[in-house]
């Protein structure tokens, strides 16, 4: 599990981060005092630090230097500031990425994820198991027993998401969301085409009925 | 300055003198009837010489500094800056006027700059202001996120509108100010139009709208933050006067010698044509605002005022009831493709 260190001075968004990233699968750590905060990062070893500019006795940008000159630590600058010469800044110094607040919080996950894809060496698995099946992730496709399957990508990314929630219902507003996340402007009718296509190329493949329909409520594998 | 006006105001000297001189020669006709008349129209001859030759002296004294100071005041771009650029005079009046003026400058600059300051320091607690309330924002967003439910969709939604409220509250006071702060860079358009996309993608989806954006990637030079803010204001008023049963929003660019026309075409309400050359007026609201209570009359005027500090030009296209096209011309700076 990977490990993320908020450093941030406001005591609400603390917890609720944590909260939020937890449940997203993170491990977190978040203090409260920032005299040795680049001592407690050194001895914390996080995988990625999520740090506030704004802190109230050391300066964002000092601590983002300082830990930029130790290791290749990733760091996202997460600021309120928003001005293109605050991202030039954190740049500079060093960081990784750079988010403004208010976030969105699945744009911020995103961000998480794709810095700490760019940082992990060792090769990401980039295929996901289904039992019957397998998708393949950098290639787009689905491998089954006796063949091959190509998959556009939206249907690649609906079939990630309805696996990483294998068990729970996925609402289409949720479905639509994440495909905007993923810079996918899908609209209902393209859902719903999408859904469709995705369907038939499974069946073709001999899967049979992966994607169950709740009316009214979404989608969801079982 | 022309003759006849300064001897207009040399009426009285003039006049007097001229008194002054008939009295003398009378005088000298009656005193000595013999030799006087001779006498008495060589001694007005004098007289004449001797009042000519100053009159003349001060007259092109005058005339040189009046005109002058006519001249480079009617070419100066800032009035008051006037006593800066002329030379001083060398006559008396002319030194109490010159430094009349260079004292009322110099009263008038004081003000300005307290303005400015004034300004200033408004504008440094807006920004102030916005970065602070920023952080319950941000929280608020995480305690909705972490407690999903219907009520809390609601208050989303409630703090997607707070949010674009204190954007604006921001650009205005960033457009009104003559600080250059910004950073013209290259920058992807596409990057920055998906962007503003992802932030409205809630009202998209829930509004049913369906969005094409294509054929955007192109880099163009501008600032990345402040353009996102523009086509996020086209992207709410799109969404705003959406009114179709199947709503669209299309986003495209043309590429030209210089620049990228980029164009943000809706099929909603439409505006009025009378209305048109109006809408980026400040406060103008129009029939269609009128309907709709959340109109200001502010987006497109901040729009229009952020477009006029980059250098990008903005304008308007609409067919009431069919629908409105918003355009921005984007420099595309030849000079780098060199490179």
């Amino acid at each position: 599990m990977k490990k993320i260190m908020i450093v941030e001075d406001d005591k609400k968004i603390r917890d609720e981060l944590s909260v939020f990233l937890v449940r997203n699968g993170y491990q977190c750590s978040a203090p409260d005092k920032f005299e040795s905060i680049l001592e407690d990062i050194g001895s914390e070893r996080p995988d990625l630090v999520l740090l506030d500019i704004n802190l109230p006795s050391v300066d964002g940008f000092y601590i983002c230097r300082e830990l930029r000159k130790q290791s290749e630590l990733p760091i996202i600058v997460v600021t309120s500031r928003d001005t293109e010469l605050d991202e030039l800044m954190a740049m500079n110094f060093g960081a990784d990425d750079f988010i403004t607040k208010p976030y969105n919080t699945q744009i911020l996950l995103a961000h998480i994820s794709s810095v700490l894809k760019r940082a992990s060496r060792d090769a990401v698995s980039d295929r996901l198991d289904c039992g019957g099946f397998t998708i393949n992730l950098s290639r787009g496709t689905i491998d089954y027993p006796g063949g091959e399957c190509e998959l556009t990508k939206n249907e690649l990314k609906i079939l990630t998401l309805l696996y990483e929630n294998k068990g729970a219902v996925v609402s289409r507003d949720e479905l639509m969301t994440q495909l905007w996340n993923s810079d996918m402007f899908v609209d209902d009718n393209t859902l719903t085409v999408n859904i469709n296509r995705l369907r038939n190329k499974l069946e073709d493949a001999g899967l049979g009925q992966v994607i169950e329909t709740r009316r009214g409520r979404g989608y969801i594998i079982g | 300055m022309k003759l006849l006006d300064f001897l207009k105001d040399k009426f009285i000297y003039l006049a007097a003198y001229i008194c002054v001189s008939a009295i003398t020669a009378s005088a000298l006709i009656l005193l000595n009837p013999a030799g006087g008349p001779a006498l008495s129209l060589m001694l007005l001859l004098l007289y004449a010489i001797g009042a000519a030759v100053p009159l003349i002296v001060e007259y092109t004294v005058k005339k040189e500094f009046f005109d002058d100071l006519l001249r480079v005041f009617e070419s100066l771009d800032r009035k008051n800056l006037i006593a800066e650029v002329i030379a001083p005079p060398s006559f008396r009046e002319g030194m109490v006027l010159y430094d009349i003026i260079k004292r009322s400058d110099k009263a008038m600059l004081e003000e300005i700059n307290r303005y400015k300051q004034l300004q200033e320091e408004y504008r440094e607690y807006i920004e102030l202001w916005v970065h602070e309330v920023k952080t319950p924002i941000a929280s608020s967003r995480l305690i909705t996120q972490n407690n999903k439910s219907d009520v809390t969709e609601s208050i989303s939604e409630d703090l997607d509108r707070i949010e674009a409220y204190v954007e604006q509250v921001l650009y205005y006071s960033r457009s009104s100010t003559v600080e250059k702060d910004y950073i013209i860079k290259e920058t992807n358009l596409q990057k920055v139009c998906y962007d503003a996309l992802k932030k409205n993608s809630r009202q998209f989806i829930q509004n049913r709208i369906s969005v094409s954006a294509e054929g955007l990637d192109l880099n163009v030079y501008s600032d990345e933050k402040w353009l996102q803010f523009i086509i996020n204001q086209i992207l709410t008023n799109s969404i705003k006067y959406a009114d179709k049963p199947d709503p669209f929003v299309r986003i495209s660019a043309l590429e030209q010698d210089n620049s990228v026309v980029l164009s943000v075409t809706d099929n909603g309400t439409g505006i009025p044509p009378a209305e048109l050359p109006r809408i980026f007026e400040k406060g103008f609201t129009g029939t269609n605002g009128r309907k709709n209570e959340r109109s200001t009359g502010i987006g497109l005027y901040i729009c229009k005022k952020l477009c006029l500090k980059l250098g990008l030009g903005i304008s308007a296209e609409s067919v009431p009831g069919e629908g409105t096209t918003i355009s921005i011309v984007l420099p595309k700076n030849s000079m780098v493709d060199i490179r």
